[in-house]
């Protein structure tokens, strides 16, 4: 499937917690409502920021 | 993300507080031996509870599908386990679980001692571009990086990470904050401690993990692999790659493998 892809950044945050957390959104224009959708949680370094990374490209 | 969410679905990924965009709190705010280590897994659990009920109801979905990496693989597994209405899938990609290694304690906490953590442990630490690339490097089986990952990605990954953290670039040399809770989860993993319980995963389950990878191991994944409750559980090993098989040269393989995993349409899982 190809199709243009939209991003965004959500704000939460959990109960009781002063701090903000930043949630990455990509979807593609045609969504497959019959996909659930998928959370990715990053390692002990990197944030979300390794599978975010411009450059890193399938090919 | 995008290789992931190429297939037609929305895909999420948090940044647990003291992460890049959330970026925030006292203890990452004053000098790091001021506080003990910040943003454990306890926390990180808080944080994808958080993060989840934003994507059910923005998705109108009952549950969703979770990919856990390394140190997220653990608070991954471990939301997963409580809150399995919640989640339909479940991913481990280099999964950590607990095992006893001195090699990684002595490297990691510089020390074996099997109860206490290290005292230079504090809130947090700042990750340079050497430091991205001596970790990446120490993961490897060969001195020669290039046959593992392309020029430019420690770079990368190190520009896209430290542009998050507004005193990256005054730091010399440069470098961004990080969080030490992860660490200390790692080191207790490596003293032995679960950290959460495999019995309580009860949805179909990927374990994946690169064939070199020294961090997460292939015996602590065939001994998490027994103990997993579900019946619907495959283990994957590819090759060639390191614990960073996700940012190397046979990173399609890995998101092959998880489209895979992920295709089939679980009919409870649509939208209400």
């Amino acid at each position: 499937m190809s199709s243009d892809m939209e991003t965004r950044l959500l704000r939460t945050r959990a109960p009781g917690v002063p701090i903000e957390i930043g949630i990455l959104e990509k979807q593609s224009s045609a969504l497959d409502l019959r996909l659930p959708p998928m959370l990715l949680v990053h390692g002990a370094t990197s944030g979300r920021g390794c599978s975010t990374c411009r450059g890193l490209a399938i090919r | 993300m995008t290789a992931l969410a190429s297939e037609g679905r929305a895909v999420y990924a948090v940044d647990i507080r003291g992460f890049g965009t959330s970026l925030g709190g006292a203890a990452m705010e004053e000098p790091p031996l001021q506080n003990p280590p910040f943003a454990g897994v306890d926390e990180a659990i808080e944080d994808i509870a958080a993060a989840v009920d934003v994507i059910l109801e923005r998705q109108r979905a009952s549950a969703l599908d979770l990919v856990g990496f390394s140190w997220g693989a653990i608070a991954a597994a471990r939301y997963g386990g409580d809150n399995g209405d919640k989640i339909g899938r479940l991913a481990l990609y280099a999964p950590l679980y607990a095992e006893i290694d001195a090699t990684w304690l002595e490297r990691l906490a510089g020390s074996l001692d099997s109860v206490r953590l290290p005292a230079t442990l504090g809130a947090y630490r700042l990750v340079t571009l050497d430091g991205v690339i001596r970790r990446w490097d120490a993961d490897l089986p060969t001195p020669n990086s290039s046959a593992y990952r392309e020029d430019g990605i420690p770079e990368l990954v190190f520009e896209t990470l430290s542009a998050l953290d507004p005193r990256s670039s005054s730091q010399r040399p440069p470098g961004f904050r990080c969080p030490n809770g992860p660490l200390a989860d790692v080191v207790r993993i490596w003293q032995g401690q679960p950290l959460y319980d495999p019995a309580k995963l009860t949805m179909p389950t990927l374990l994946i993990r690169g064939s070199e990878d020294t961090t997460s191991t292939h015996a602590a994944a065939v001994r998490l692999l027994a103990e997993i409750a579900s019946t619907q559980k495959q283990y994957c090993v590819l090759a060639p790659g390191s614990h960073f098989l996700c940012i190397e040269r046979n990173r399609a393989k890995l998101y092959e493998h998880m489209n895979d995993f992920f295709a089939p349409i679980r009919p409870n899982a649509t939208r209400a």
